[in-house]
C-alpha cells in the first residue's frame, strides 16, 4: 500500500432519477491504494456511484472529490481515471486493436510504444489473439476483458471496474483478479462485484452500500467483524446428531452440510480468536471421527453482507439449510446472462478463488 | 494543445467510424445520387440543346420554363436573357455554354439552389448519431475517462463537417467534370471558377445545418430520434412561417431560424452580399454549437 | 457469438456493387445489340430501314459510329458488370483478391467505359441523368477510396 491522501473523497453525496432516491447522502472517503469492493443488491446505487465518480452522471448534491480535489469530468482527470462500465460496448464495424489504439492517443501516446501498451494490456487479459477481430465476434465475456483491458491502459490512479469477472470463464476469471490485485499496489481500484466469495480474496476493504445508503465500509476485517465461514470436505457424511453437536460447540455459530461438505460459521471474537475457534471445531471433528480432507475459508463478506444489507433474517437461520442454488444467486444471474454464449461460460469464483488449506 | 490534438482525433475517428460502419457510406451514396439526380433535371435541357440544333425549340421551351423560374425568384435580372431567348440568339450552341457559365450562371446557380433546399435535409444524416450513437450504447463511457466534453463535441462536428464537405465537394467535382466533359466550353477555367464559387456557398451552407444535427444528437439519447428531430426541426420550420405569416406577418420571421431566409444570398452576384451571408451561416452554426456544449456539458451521460 | 465481424460499411459498399453490376450490364448488353443491329445496318440499309428506324439507330448512324468500337464498349461493359458481380462477393468474403482488385479493377473499367462512351458516342447517347453521372463521374472515385484507405486493412492479404 502506498500512503496517498484522498484519493477520493464523497461528502453527503446524493442523487435522484425523478423521484426515485438513487444514491442517499453517502459519505466515503479512501486515502490509500489498494483495491476496494462496493457491494450491494441490485438497484442499490452501485453503478451510480461509478457514474457519479467517474463524471458520467453530473452531481445533484453533495460533493465528489478525485484524486486530491478535483471535481469528476474535470480536465485535470483527463487519463488518470480510468472506467471499465458495466454496460458500454465498443464499436462494432472497428478492429479492437485501433479501438485501443485510439484510446491511448487520446492520452497522447501514439506510434509504436502505444501498440507495444494496447498489446501488452489485450494480453494481460487473454485477447492477445483477437487484435484484429472487430468487437463484434467478441462474446460477452471477451467484451468484459476488452473492458478491462482498456481500462488498464496507461497508467491510472483511480480504476473504477463495474463487475469485471462477470461472465468470464474461470481462467480468465483468475487472470483478470491477478490483474487487479496488481494494479491495486499503484492505483485505488474500486471493483463492484456481487461475487463476494470472489471479492474477499482480492479486497482490502469494503462498502456496502444498500437502498442508495452505504451502511458499512472499511477494512474488511472490520466490516466482516468476528463472524469466520469455513468450508470443509470430510471423509464421511456425518448424522443429524454429530452435526448438533458441533453446533453445540461454544465458538460455533451456525452450520449445515450438504453431503460430506460442511460450511461452518464460526465466532473469532472470543479470547485466541480465530484460533481458538477453528481449534475447538476440529477437536470436535476428530472426536466425532470426521477428520477433514479440505479445510478453506469461506464467504465471510457474504455473511456480513447478508446482515448488512437486512437479508441475513432469511438466510442465516437458515444457514443450517440453506442450498448451493441460494447461496450462488448472483452467480446463476451471470450464468442466465450468458448462457446463450458458446464459448464463455460462467463458474462460481469459488472453484479458484479460495486457497485450500 | 492536447485539447486541440484530440478534437482532430475525434473528427477522424468520427470519419473512419461512420464510413465503416456504413453509415457514412449511404450517407455519401445518397446525398450525391440525390444532388445529381437534381442537377441531371437542370441538365437535361441543355444536353438536349447540344443533341441538335433541330430539336432545339422544343427542348429549348424546358430551358426557358426554367429560366422564368429563376426570374421569378429574382425577378428584373434576366430581361437580356429573355431577350436573347425571343430573338434565338441562343441557337448559337457555344453560346450556350458561354452564356450559362461565364456570363449568367443562372441555370447552374439554380442547380446550386436545388442542392440547397435539399441539403438541409439531407445533411442531418451525416451527423445525427455523432454524440446520440455512443450515448444510446454507453460507448461513450469509454471515451470521457480520456477525453473532456467539449474536444468530443467539437471532434465529433469537425468530422461531420468534414464529412459533408467532402460529399458537397464529390458532388460539385462530379457536376463540373460532367459539364467540361459533355458541354462544349471555351475552357475549363471558368468552369472551375464557378465550380469554386459555388462549392464555397454550399460549404456556407453546410455549417448550421451541420451543426443544427449535431445539436439534436445531443438533446436526443436516441439517433433516430434525433435525425427525425433535426429534418423535422428543417422541415418545419419554413412551413409554419409561411403558414402563419398570412395571420401575422411578423412570424413569417420564424424562417430565420434557419438559414432558410437568408440562404440565396449567397448566390448573389454582389460579393460583399456572399461573404455576409456566409458569415450569417457560420454565426448560425456558432449559436447551435453552444448550445449543443452546453447541453452536452451538463448531460447525464 | 456475432456471426461476422465484417464491417457494415463493406456490406453497403458490396450492396452498391451489385447495384451498379446490373446499371453497367444492361447498357453493356444494349450496345451489344444496337451494334449488330447498326451493323446489319450498314452491310444492308434498305433491308433494314423499315425495321430499326429509331432514334438511337438514326443517331448512331447520324454520328458515324464504328459499330465495333460500340461493341466493344457492350462488351467492356459487361465485363465491368461481371468484375462488380465478382466484388460482391470478394467484399461480403473479406476476400484480398475479388475484393480488393475486383473492386479495383472495376472502378478503372467504370470510368473508362464513361470516358470511352464520351469519345465514341453520340452525346444525347451518352448523356447523364441521375445515376447514370453518378455511375459515371462519382461512384468509381469513391469506390477506390473506400477499398484502398478505409478499408485497407480489412481487405488485405490472409
Amino acid at each position: 500500500m502506498i500512503d496517498s491522501p484522498s484519493l477520493l473523497k464523497i461528502e453527503q453525496l446524493s442523487h435522484r432519477f425523478g423521484d426515485k432516491v438513487a444514491i442517499d447522502h453517502v459519505d466515503w472517503k479512501l486515502d490509500q491504494c489498494g483495491v476496494v469492493g462496493l457491494v450491494g443488491p441490485n438497484g442499490a446505487g452501485k453503478t451510480t456511484l461509478f457514474s457519479l465518480i467517474a463524471g458520467f452522471l453530473r452531481v445533484q448534491g453533495g460533493s465528489i472529490e478525485v484524486l486530491g480535489g478535483a471535481a469528476p469530468g474535470s480536465r485535470s482527470l483527463v487519463s488518470r481515471v480510468a472506467v471499465m462500465p458495466q454496460d458500454a460496448i465498443f464499436a462494432r464495424d472497428v478492429s479492437i486493436v485501433d479501438q485501443m489504439l485510439f484510446l491511448r492517443a487520446l492520452d497522447g501516446v501514439t506510434g509504436t510504444i502505444a501498440r507495444q501498451e494496447v498489446v501488452a494490456a489485450l494480453e494481460s487479459v487473454g485477447l492477445a489473439d483477437q487484435l484484429d477481430r472487430g468487437a463484434a465476434v467478441l462474446s460477452h465475456g471477451m467484451g468484459k476483458r476488452l473492458g478491462v483491458a482498456q481500462a488498464i491502459l496507461g497508467s491510472p490512479e483511480l480504476i473504477l471496474l463495474d463487475e469485471p469477472t462477470a461472465g468470464l470463464d474461470p481462467a480468465n476469471a483468475l487472470q483478470v483478479r491477478e490483474l487487479i490485485r496488481s494494479l491495486g499496489k499503484d492505483a485505488l481500484v474500486i471493483v463492484s462485484s456481487h461475487n463476494l466469495l470472489e471479492l474477499q480474496d482480492l479486497i482490502d476493504e469494503v462498502a456496502v452500500i444498500v437502498a442508495g445508503k452505504m451502511v458499512a465500509s472499511g477494512p474488511i476485517d472490520e466490516v466482516t467483524g468476528s463472524a469466520r465461514r469455513f468450508e470443509l470436505r470430510l471423509g464421511r457424511v456425518i448424522s443429524p446428531g454429530e452435526l448438533q453437536q458441533i453446533l453445540d460447540e461454544e465458538l460455533v455459530r451456525g452450520v449445515s452440510q450438504d453431503g460430506t461438505q460442511l460450511t461452518v460459521d464460526l465466532d473469532a471474537s472470543a479470547d485466541g480468536g480465530l484460533d481458538a475457534a477453528l481449534d475447538q471445531l476440529l477437536h470436535r471433528l476428530l472426536k466425532l471421527a470426521a477428520a477433514p480432507r479440505r479445510l478453506r475459508e469461506g464467504a465471510s463478506l457474504e455473511e456480513a453482507y447478508l446482515r448488512l444489507t437486512g437479508e441475513s433474517e432469511q438466510a442465516a437461520a437458515p444457514l443450517d439449510d440453506r442450498t448451493e442454488d441460494d447461496r450462488t444467486e448472483d452467480d446463476r444471474t451471470e450464468d442466465d446472462r450468458t448462457e446463450d454464449e458458446p464459448d464463455e461460460s460462467d463458474a462460481p469464483a469459488a472453484a479458484t478463488t479460495s486457497d485450500d488449506r | 494543445m492536447m485539447g486541440r490534438w484530440q478534437i482532430l482525433l475525434h473528427a477522424r475517428n468520427f470519419l473512419s467510424q461512420s464510413l465503416r460502419s456504413g453509415s457514412g457510406v449511404a450517407f455519401i451514396v445518397l446525398t450525391v445520387t440525390v444532388g445529381l439526380g437534381c442537377a441531371s433535371l437542370v441538365f437535361f435541357p441543355i444536353e438536349s440543346e447540344l443533341v441538335t440544333a433541330k430539336e432545339f425549340k422544343e427542348n429549348a421551351a424546358q430551358g426557358v420554363g426554367t429560366f422564368l423560374a429563376v426570374a421569378t425568384l429574382q425577378p428584373g435580372k434576366f430581361s437580356t436573357l429573355s431577350e436573347q431567348i425571343e430573338s434565338e440568339e441562343l441557337v448559337e450552341l457555344a453560346m450556350w455554354g458561354r452564356y450559362l457559365v461565364l456570363d449568367h450562371p443562372v441555370l447552374l446557380s439554380l442547380t446550386v439552389m436545388l442542392l440547397g433546399l435539399l441539403l438541409p435535409v439531407l445533411l442531418p444524416l451525416g451527423s445525427f448519431a455523432c454524440i446520440a450513437g455512443d450515448v444510446q450504447h454507453h460507448s461513450i463511457r469509454y471515451l470521457l475517462p480520456r477525453t473532456t466534453r467539449t474536444s468530443l463535441l467539437l471532434g465529433r462536428l469537425l468530422g461531420a463537417l468534414i464529412l459533408s464537405w467532402t460529399v458537397i465537394t464529390c458532388l460539385q467535382g462530379a457536376v463540373v467534370m460532367y459539364l467540361g466533359i459533355v458541354l462544349p466550353l471555351d475552357g475549363w477555367g471558368a468552369l472551375i471558377t464557378w465550380g469554386f464559387q459555388t462549392l464555397g456557398a454550399l460549404v456556407a451552407l453546410t455549417v448550421p445545418y451541420v451543426a443544427l444535427g449535431v445539436l439534436c444528437s445531443t438533446i436526443f439519447r436516441s439517433p433516430m430520434v434525433a435525425l427525425m428531430g433535426s429534418v423535422g426541426f428543417t422541415l418545419t420550420v419554413p412551413l409554419i412561417a409561411f403558414s402563419s405569416r398570412e395571420a401575422w406577418e411578423p412570424l413569417g420571421n420564424l424562417l430565420y431560424l434557419l438559414p432558410w431566409g437568408y440562404a440565396h444570398h449567397l448566390l448573389s452576384p454582389d460579393g460583399t452580399v456572399v461573404v455576409k451571408t456566409a458569415l450569417y451561416c457560420l454565426g448560425h452554426g456558432l449559436i447551435f454549437t453552444v448550445i449543443a456544449l452546453l447541453r452536452l456539458r451538463r448531460a447525464d451521460l | 457469438m456475432a456471426i461476422s465481424d465484417r464491417p457494415g460499411g463493406l456490406t453497403a459498399l458490396a450492396a452498391l456493387n451489385g447495384f451498379f453490376a446490373i446499371s453497367c450490364g444492361f447498357p453493356g448488353l444494349q450496345r451489344i445489340l444496337s451494334s449488330s443491329r447498326l451493323h446489319a445496318h450498314l452491310q444492308d440499309p434498305e433491308a433494314t430501314a423499315d425495321r430499326w428506324s429509331n432514334r438511337d439507330l438514326e443517331s448512331l448512324i447520324a454520328a458515324d459510329v464504328d459499330p465495333q468500337q460500340m461493341e466493344l464498349l457492350g462488351i467492356l461493359g459487361l465485363v465491368v458488370a461481371l468484375l462488380l458481380a465478382v466484388s460482391v462477393w470478394g467484399l461480403l468474403k473479406r476476400n484480398h483478391w475479388a475484393g480488393k482488385w475486383g473492386s479495383t479493377l472495376a472502378a478503372v473499367g467504370m470510368a473508362s467505359i464513361s470516358w470511352l462512351a464520351v469519345e465514341v458516342l453520340p452525346t444525347d447517347l451518352v448523356r447523364g441523368v441521375g445515376m447514370n453521372l453518378v455511375r459515371q463521374m462519382f461512384y468509381p472515385l469513391f469506390l477506390l477510396i473506400m477499398i484502398h484507405g478505409i478499408f485497407r486493412k480489412d481487405l488485405r492479404l490472409r
